[in-house]
């Protein structure tokens, strides 16, 4: 066999890039269970996002189901993680520095692991406050390039980003 | 992340990294939307990541991501070792996913996202918001309709308004200084395309509904864009006398924690466990509010009980025997009972042309321009709100406004619009409330 590969499972976002909502807190804990028991997955993205929002526009508690969902993951060992939007963090405009850097504090303790961040604009000022915070937060901070195509991008230009946030 | 990148040019992408920090944990994350997130997962692998992120059924595919199974199977068939997959177990999370689905989550679906779509490729916008956008279009082709139909002009479909969203974006995306289109600026870029392609339908101009949070990114308040900006928009920024900025973002947007602690304490709210209830509520303050209110349980339920009502009404008829899954195949006609007695009857799908006919000649009368009285009416469709956050004081009748002022706020494709009047005066009754779902060409107050 080959060099290994490891599987992510991305829970989360399978279903808002579907659609509008995400199951309910005791939906997840049904399912959370058995994603363990596949023995695949090394990863879960369990909340990040929309997540957090789109449980209030429904009329839950998103700390109660980030909390109770990720808890079958950390018990297994297998890490979670959350999408996070940089400057934006959990919203769809600027968080104040102080929201944000909360954030990463409070969910390492609700249960997720790792905190994808990514800015919109691969903002590297915006990134290191993201990485600076979740680390600070107890939580692994991985960054994500935004990819995309056009004609005032090129690889290397992506990978100059990448140099920069190293 | 967003599906539409070029799996050589990912597979490029991915070994200059790992050439330059060959310590460091690569992860790929791609939406199947435009097809091409396979073959990236397995460029991606083969020149150094070391995870790959899979969706898995019954939602893998479509506007979501490539399936568990296949990607096993192929970083197997790649000589990849990847860990074995419990089937009973994989059985079972599906079944659970299928039994949410049916639940309530698949009410908010649009079966068009169960599809791949390779016409994101031209305008580039991202997989991922694939979802989002069609629950917009819902929305907003019902609006324009509504519109069309009221001064006697033909409905347009959904379908015609993704293609001039799509020709739109396209026109604008480089006027607004190519960035990125990824979240949440691939809304804005798509909302502001949707805007401009709705005003070009109505015959008006482009660049008429551009929000606060697009021109934040505009100005620079985000950071600094890849492109140059478009002159049309230098000239609006001018004439709008906005300032471009410079500095660092963050410094923008200051500390605002003990603000927000002060008001839950006011209120008489716990700040919860780890003061997470705190966090919440100064992350997403209407929201939060609305939580706490019951308002937005109360809302989402009537929602629910809407659409199983209109699926229950659209189960309920005798559909002749033909597969469901292909929209081509699916019957124009069919003949329906209603009380023993048999009708022939036209059936449309999605495209909410004859549901806006039927809207606009039902639709109640509303107040209108008699005597002195003159309306203000929605530009958009969306939820209404007279103040974007508790510090803001609405306007109240009594109130005398000037053409150009802010008189209440719409949120809409996620993003909250600015109101602003189109005539001047003084203010009579405010028709529309907080809190209220009001669609374009409502009436949202009156003047005198």
């Amino acid at each position: 066999m080959g060099r290994e590969i490891k599987l992510a499972l991305v829970y989360r976002d399978m279903w808002q890039s579907s659609g509008k909502y995400l199951p309910r807190v005791d939906q997840l804990v049904r399912v959370a269970e058995p994603i363990v028991e596949m023995g695949c997955f090394a990863r879960v993205e369990t909340n990040g996002g929309g997540f957090e929002q789109i449980n209030l526009l429904f009329g839950e508690n998103p700390n109660v189901s980030v909390r109770k969902w990720t808890q079958a993951f950390n018990d297994a060992g297998i890490q979670t993680q959350m999408l996070e939007r940089g400057l934006n963090a959990l919203r769809m405009s600027p968080v104040p520095a102080d929201v944000r850097k909360m954030m990463f504090k409070l969910k390492k303790i609700q249960g997720t692991d790792i905190s994808r961040s990514f800015d919109g604009l691969n903002n590297p000022v915006n990134l290191a406050n993201s990485f600076k915070f979740a680390k600070e937060g107890g939580m692994i901070a991985q960054g994500a390039l935004s990819i995309t195509y056009s004609p005032v991008r090129s690889i290397i230009m992506s990978i100059w980003r990448i140099n920069i946030l190293n | 992340m967003a599906g539409i990148g070029r799996p050589v040019s990912i597979g490029k992408m991915v070994k200059g990294i790992r050439e330059r920090h060959p310590d460091i944990i690569i992860q790929y994350h791609g939406h199947s939307t435009p097809g091409f997130s396979v073959a990236s997962s397995l460029e991606a692998a083969r020149n150094g990541a070391d995870i790959i992120d899979v969706g898995m059924e019954p939602l893998s595919w479509g506007t979501g991501h490539a399936d568990l199974l296949t990607i096993h199977e192929m970083l197997r068939d790649a000589g990849f070792s990847v860990p074995d997959i419990n089937t009973k177990a994989y059985m079972h999370v599906r079944s659970l996913t299928q039994e949410f689905v049916d639940d309530f989550l698949g009410y908010y679906i649009n079966p068009k996202n169960r599809y791949m779509n390779s016409l994101l490729i031209g305008p580039g916008l991202p997989g991922g918001m694939m979802g989002s956008l069609m629950a917009d279009l819902e929305n907003n082709v019902k609006s324009v309709n509504k519109w069309l139909v009221k001064r006697d002009k033909e409905p347009i479909t959904q379908e015609q308004l993704l293609l001039q969203l799509f020709d739109e974006v396209k026109h604008a995306w480089p006027k607004l200084g190519y960035p990125p289109l990824v979240t949440p600026f691939s809304q804005y870029v798509k909302n502001v395309s949707l805007m401009n392609a709705i005003q070009l339908i109505k015959g008006k101009e482009r660049w008429s509904m551009i929000d606060e949070n697009t021109w934040g990114m505009i100005l620079g308040r985000s950071g600094q864009l890849p492109g140059e900006l478009g002159e049309e928009i230098m000239n609006l920024a001018k004439a709008q006398e906005r300032e471009f900025f410079t500095g660092t973002p963050q410094d923008l947007y200051p500390n605002q924690l003990d603000e927000f602690r002060q008001k839950m304490k006011d209120k008489g709210w716990d700040v919860g466990q780890d003061e997470e209830e705190l966090f919440e509520y100064a992350m997403h303050p209407q929201q939060y509010e609305d939580y706490k209110s019951g308002k937005a349980k109360e809302r989402f339920l009537e929602d629910l009980e809407k659409r199983k009502a209109a699926q229950q009404g659209l189960t309920s008829v005798a559909m002749p025997q033909t597969s469901n899954s292909e929209s081509n195949v699916m019957p124009q006609s069919m003949t329906i009972d209603v009380n023993g007695e048999k009708f022939k009857v036209q059936v449309a799908y999605g495209d909410a042309v004859e549901e806006a006919k039927a809207e606009a000649s039902k639709e109640e009368p509303k107040p209108t321009s008699s005597g002195e009285l003159e309306e203000i009416t929605a530009p958009l469709e969306g939820k209404f709100y007279l103040t974007k956050d508790s510090s803001e004081i609405g306007i109240k009748v009594g109130d005398k406004i000037s053409e150009g002022d802010t008189i209440a706020y719409i949120e809409s494709m996620k993003v909250i619009n600015a109101v602003a009047a189109d005539k001047s005066g003084e203010v009579v009754e405010i028709v529309a409330r907080h809190g209220d779902d009001i669609e374009e060409d409502d009436v949202i107050l009156l003047l005198k």
